[in-house]
């Protein structure tokens, strides 16, 4: 699904506290099952450009198309909650809004609340429970008793359980090990190479930019400082630098490689493979 | 003469409900040098943040002692300690008090009895140090999350404690900043003697180290200087550079059979 933001502004409303243009005037286009990885730094809108394509937050100018729907600041609730089946939202620390007696019930919910029929309920959770690479036998226990990366991941199936063509999450690997967080990380790009689900992560970490999204957004103050693929974001060095960026692992080895021996590789590498055939190219090893 | 550790940890045992056997720790021992940096690792669930717990005491360990300078940590002392030895969590919203962040890292020192001029001496360089200080008038609740805690280590900076314990303190924090407090502490472990004890799961911090520890399921697994435990325990995620050697290896690449730096790495590929 194709989601096209059209010189979208949006405040934040908390209480009686107003904060203007957390989202400035935006205008973005992201293709259908894309993997992008919104970055930036605090503060700088990327959970609430999420919320504005699930139609959590409201714009209060400019309008979202979200495939065949168009969210503006009169988008009626019918609008709204078709939106809402389309996108599934992971928020920071999911496992919290576990609620249920059991696992079953927990991933249930959201579908149930879209009207699913009772059989095509228990279809979706089985297929999501199994997407997430979690056991039938969980079904029964309750949420509350699995470990940490299992609770993640219940609460990732139980968004995966409505079908979404699109997922957007807020920093999924967030308090993981780096098993659990590398088992997040490559679940997510699946769903993008085999159900084609458009794919939109807030990480921190660049090494997860590199190694798994196709493209980068990156925002500064509500607005769209670049939206690039992801090879050429990190192919200009004087622009990282210009934006205070930290380079991937694997591209700051290439980088300190390339200074000692004066050898500039002809691409920048983002995955450890790359950098190893690029090392075997220039006679290195 | 054989120094005296300044933490040590003897046989000590902790479980969370007294009606199952499930310990979350179980028979631990350990001792730590004074100005020794001490890196624990463990998967979820496997004890570090309860070990951290115990040493402050925010928990009572049910079998064993915990002795810090000499002396034996219970509930009816643990407060003397707490000029000593500062502890900062995962999450800094918690530990909020002041009304700008000056006033919120000087509060930790109210009870220090410390003279106006000293104090601000303390609370200014704290600020510098975790690179703070130009932001000391805002209100703590207006700062992200990554500032808020870099706020709280300042906090604990200013008692100058003689032992920090990080409990995952630095997972808030953007790559940079990071990176940037990590070498400050550094410093001021070689230059001031600290001691600290962090518990991460990020591997790469562990280069900061001058030992780590490994924990599961509530017991000490395996200890040293990080080269000899990643190269034993060859399930545990290692820095950067090891991972990528390690790579050259199943590339069928011959590559020196141990552990790199990334000093070492680079030193190699370009030789």
């Amino acid at each position: 699904m194709q989601i096209k933001f059209d010189q979208v502004s949006a405040d934040y409303q908390l209480g009686p506290i107003r904060a203007k243009n957390i989202i400035d005037d935006v205008s973005l286009q992201i293709a259908p099952a894309t993997f992008t990885a919104v970055i930036g730094q605090t503060g700088a809108g990327k959970t609430s450009l999420l919320k504005l394509i699930n139609g959590i937050l409201r714009p209060t100018s400019g309008s979202i198309q979200v495939g065949e729907f168009t969210l503006d600041h009169s988008a009626n609730k019918a609008t709204l909650n078709q939106v809402r089946s389309r996108v599934g939202m992971v928020f920071q620390f999911p496992e919290n809004q576990l609620f249920a007696e059991t696992v079953e019930a927990d991933i249930a919910f959201g579908p149930k609340n879209f009207n699913f029929s009772a059989e095509e309920v228990d279809q979706s959770v089985y297929r999501s429970l199994e997407r997430v690479g979690l056991d039938q036998s969980l079904l029964k226990r309750s949420p509350f008793s699995l470990s940490g990366g299992q609770q993640r991941r219940v609460a990732l199936a139980g968004v995966l359980a409505t079908k979404p063509d699109i997922l957007v999450l807020d920093e999924p690997g967030a308090g993981l090990d780096a098993r659990g967080k590398q088992e997040i990380f490559a679940l997510i790009k699946k769903l993008n190479q085999q159900d084609r689900v458009t794919v939109l992560v807030v990480t921190h970490d660049m090494n997860d930019v590199a190694i798994y999204a196709d493209h980068v957004l990156l925002l500064d103050q509500g607005k769209v400082i670049t939206y690039q693929e992801t090879r050429a974001f990190f192919s200009d060095q004087d622009q990282l630098t210009e934006w205070n960026l930290e380079l991937p692992d694997t591209l700051h080895l290439q980088r300190q490689i390339e200074q000692r021996t004066g050898i500039n590789f002809k691409q920048t590498s983002l995955t450890r493979t790359e950098l190893i055939d690029q090392l075997i190219e220039e006679k290195l090893l | 003469m054989k120094q005296h550790p300044i933490l040590s940890i003897k046989d000590v045992s902790y479980r969370y409900d007294l009606r199952h056997e499930d310990y979350a720790l179980s028979q631990i021992s350990l001792d730590v040098k004074r100005g020794e940096w001490l890196t624990v690792l463990g998967e979820n669930g496997s004890g570090k943040s309860t070990l951290a717990r115990l040493i402050v005491g925010l928990a009572e360990p049910e079998f064993g002692t915990i002795t810090f300078n000499d002396q034996t940590v219970t509930q009816a002392n643990k407060s003397t300690f707490w000029e000593k030895v500062g502890i900062v969590f995962q999450n800094p919203d918690n530990q909020f008090i002041g009304t700008t962040v000056q006033d919120d890292v000087a509060f930790s020192l109210e009870n220090l009895n410390l003279s106006y001029h000293e104090m601000k001496q303390r609370v200014t360089n704290a600020l510098h140090q975790v690179g703070m200080y130009k932001l000391r008038e805002k209100d703590p609740s207006q700062l992200s999350g990554g500032q808020k805690q870099r706020v709280a280590i300042a906090g604990v900076l200013a008692l100058e404690p003689e032992l920090m314990i990080f409990d995952e303190a630095f997972i808030m924090l953007d790559p940079q900043s990071r990176t940037r407090l990590l070498k400050e502490l550094k410093l001021i472990q070689k230059n001031l003697g600290l001691t600290i004890i962090s518990i991460t799961h990020d591997h790469n911090e562990t280069v900061f180290a001058d030992r780590l520890l490994l924990l599961a399921s509530g017991q000490i697994i395996d200890q040293g200087d990080p080269r000899t435990v990643f190269t034993r325990n060859r399930y545990v995620q290692p820095p950067f550079a090891e991972q990528f050697r390690r790579e050259l290896v199943q590339r069928g690449i011959s590559v020196p059979d141990n552990y790199m730096s990334n000093d070492e790495l680079v030193e190699w590929l370009c030789k």
